[in-house]
């Protein structure tokens, strides 16, 4: 035993733990767009070409914005996180097929640049970068990105399923699509991405499957959007399902409400976040006809969610109650 | 893995404890020179009483508890006191005992006359005679532990056998080939409290220690063991208690608060020997294991042995480690000096090698992994945000205190923030400003 084993190596004095996961931020993200391609892969389908060509156009350029800002506010660029591949390819997805191109870049810019970036950089963003820019353009650009074309080459202009049964309705009229064909996205118009409700499923297993997001999120949003309208229609279980599947609501509450950013970290705020977010969606839709009203929903709830996590501060291990946290020190100045 | 995104309060880390479940104890080479560390325990360090140049035999005292929370320390085997030296112990300067080894293996008398029946005070002055502390790593004298509480009568028994480290078997092995010494253990604490509930907690995948130690405590009343779930840190103390009585140790306090006790296997063992044998703690079961180590093993030590001479029983490594530590890959502390020996609280010796995922540092994505794991239902990333801030009344508020360092919340960080660090450097933070 002459060799000193140990005086032989350069060890390194980390500190514990010696062993990490496996899982990165950025392999979450890439998740995401992977289950974003299910949808996405139905919109090419119903919506043809022109929607490969606006996830192009959307995921390409809010990557470069995200560049162009660091790059100017030199900053450490930061767009192989795919984070920003997230956002271009969700609000490409949340537009119509016939929207033109630039309200698409105005949109990611607009996310991008002034929700994402100047609301702090990733993580720090108050508000869903790509659900802002979807309002942005909804309040400001209407007439450009709300020409609902049905699915086919005529692309022939249609109406929503919503707009029969928004707005204090309380059943079905006949020109509601079927249940089936509102599932399947058969024949429906709206946004590219949020019509096939079926591979919006898929692709919320899949990211469950894979831990990314956590089922309650999405599966109470939907269903206290459910709730709502089924008490609302006196136990219209047809014009419930009818709301459920009509809009934006699925989509937003599988890839929207389960932002990590925008929303609440702790567990309970997660549960009353999604379900905010749900009941303001059926609100909105009972009393304003509001399409989209789910990207208003979720705005609000962005704001609301800071508070929810103070108020759910957890109870710490060996206390009797949830510890005070005394206000950020540099809010006070 | 949690099949779902969850709050859950543990991780479930690739646990390669399979490198060496399977091998039953060996004797670890005794050294020609070991290293005796004072301040290895909890509280404060012990005191030589051994100088230059005296012989010392197994079993002699070399260093004696000084003040309350402290423990004794004795030779692991004969010889010669080469020096007394102050030397690095993990980033604090310790004294060390450096004892040359005659091979001669000399022992002194037992602690005690063993053929008297010791009652409940004497058990407990000859456990604290005998040098014991948690073995489990802790290192917290155990005679204080056995003190009891003031106010609280202590009515129940943790018999801790939930080994939740990565790679380390010590405790397996012992509740496999030891079981009815752990049970003599038990029924030696039994009589110096009447407890009520014995739980012997083990985790659910340890199948043979499971079998092994109900027959071994079947005869003793109150006591049943409990399968725990297999996870990390299922051992931490904290933890246990919960589990098992849905009890929480009141913030700042210690177990016996709540009438309850939480002690290791290994411990126990020691307390065996101690009481029933007379003899002090000077050996213990270390896994030496890691992936590209040619021979893991699970080795009976004396303690004192250098690291160096474990490393050389396993046959060495062809490939430059990144991390020698002591103890797991979780809690351990990384070795940078093959004069680090083995102490009582040593379980194993992990080899490390290659990135393990240690990839850069990226900015928080706020996904709540955090939150989710931390089993005493800290807030990391905020605790992290107001250290990055220095407001660490903020900090402070947030219950940085009461941290236990179980290292979950950098493990599974995605964004591979070392949130633990921070929390570290916020508890000193604090610790200071309280001063």
């Amino acid at each position: 035993m002459n060799t000193k084993l140990i005086h032989s190596f350069a060890l390194t004095n980390e500190p514990s733990p010696h062993i990490r996961s496996k899982r990165t931020s950025k392999g979450i993200m890439m998740h995401v767009l992977i289950a974003l391609c299910f949808p996405a892969a139905a919109a090419v389908y119903f919506f043809g070409y022109r929607v490969l060509l606006m996830l192009v156009v959307g995921i390409g350029s809010a990557m470069l914005f995200e560049w162009i800002y660091q790059k100017i506010r030199n900053k450490k660029t930061t767009v192989a996180d795919a984070s920003a591949a997230v956002t271009g390819m969700l609000l490409a997805l949340s537009l119509p097929v016939s929207a033109p191109l630039w309200t698409l870049v105005l949109g990611t810019a607009f996310a991008v640049i002034v929700v994402k970036q100047i609301g702090g950089g990733l993580g720090r963003n108050m508000f869903n970068p790509a659900v802002s820019a979807r309002v942005m353009l909804k309040v400001f650009f209407t007439p450009w990105i709300t020409n609902w074309v049905l699915p086919g080459v005529d692309a022939v202009s249609t109406a929503t399923p919503l707009e029969f049964i928004g707005h204090g309705a309380r059943t079905v009229s006949a020109e509601v699509p079927s249940l089936m064909n509102l599932f399947l996205g058969v024949d429906l118009g709206g946004n590219s991405g949020e019509t096939a409700k079926l591979m919006i499923l898929i692709g919320m297993l899949y990211l469950i499957f894979f831990r990314v997001i956590s089922p309650k999120i999405p599966l109470l949003c939907m269903g206290s959007t459910a709730l709502v309208m089924f008490l609302f229609s006196g136990f219209n279980i047809h014009f419930t399902a009818a709301h459920v599947l009509s809009g934006t609501l699925i989509f937003a509450a599988v890839f929207m409400v389960t932002d990590y950013s925008s929303g609440p970290i702790t567990a309970k705020g997660q549960t009353i976040f999604a379900i905010g977010c749900g009941v303001l969606t059926a609100f909105f839709r009972i009393v304003f006809n509001l399409p989209g009203g789910i990207g208003f929903a979720i705005i609000i709830m962005n704001m609301v969610a800071p508070w929810l996590d103070k108020q759910f501060t957890p109870r710490i291990y060996g206390h009797k109650k949830a510890l005070r946290v005394r206000g950020d020190r540099e809010k006070e100045k | 893995m949690s099949l779902i995104k969850r709050r859950r309060f543990h991780i479930q880390p690739q646990y390669n404890k399979s490198l060496t479940a399977n091998k039953a104890v060996e004797e670890a080479t005794v050294p020609d020179v070991l290293y005796f560390y004072l301040s290895t325990h909890v509280g404060k360090p012990a005191k030589p009483v051994v100088a230059q140049g005296d012989n010392v035999k197994i079993g002699t005292l070399i260093a004696k508890a000084e003040g309350e929370v402290s423990s004794n320390v004795h030779s692991s085997v004969s010889g010669e006191v080469l020096s007394i030296e102050n030397k690095d112990y993990f980033g604090k300067d310790s004294k060390c005992i450096v004892i040359k080894n005659n091979h001669l293996d000399e022992a002194e008398a037992p602690l005690y006359d063993i053929n008297t029946s010791p009652d409940a005070d004497e058990t407990v002055r000859i456990i604290r005679e005998a040098g014991i502390s948690g073995m489990g790593g802790a290192m917290f004298p155990t005679d204080v532990k056995l003190s009891g509480d003031e106010e609280t009568p202590i009515e129940t028994l943790i018999v801790n056998g939930a080994e939740c480290e990565p790679y380390a078997n010590s405790d397996y092995r012992l509740m496999i080939e030891n079981s009815e010494e752990i049970a003599e253990g038990i029924k030696i604490v039994t009589n110096i409290f009447p407890l009520k509930h014995i739980f012997v907690a083990i985790e659910d995948d340890a199948r043979a220690c499971i079998t092994a130690m109900q027959k071994s405590t079947d005869g003793i009343s109150g006591a049943r063991v409990v399968a725990l779930k297999t996870a990390y840190p299922q051992g931490a103390e904290q933890v246990l208690i919960k589990q098992i009585t849905g009890k929480e140790i009141p913030s700042g306090s210690q177990p016996p608060a709540i009438g309850t006790l939480v002690m290791n296997v290994g411990t126990l063992f020691s307390i065996y020997q101690a009481v029933a044998l007379g003899k002090p703690v000077t050996e213990r079961v270390v896994t030496v294991s890691g992936k590209k180590l040619k021979n893991p093993r699970n080795l009976r030590t004396r303690l004192g042995t250098p690291v160096d001479s474990l490393l050389h029983d396993c046959g060495g490594v062809d490939e430059t480690p990144r991390a020698v530590l002591h103890g797991g890959p979780m809690m351990g502390k990384a070795i940078t000096s093959g004069d680090i020996s083995v102490s009582a609280g040593t379980t194993a010796i992990t080899v490390l090698f290659g990135e393990d995922n240690k990839t850069d540092e990226m900015a928080c994505i706020r996904c709540s992994e955090c939150l989710f794991v931390c089993p005493v239902k800290l807030q990391p990333v905020l605790i992290h945000n107001a250290r990055l801030l220095k407001n660490y009344d903020k900090a402070n508020d947030l219950g940085a205190l009461d941290c236990i360092q179980c290292g979950n919340c950098t493990y599974i960080c995605p964004s591979k923030i070392d949130l633990l660090a921070s929390i570290r450097t916020a508890v000193s933070a604090i610790n200071e400003q309280e001063k």
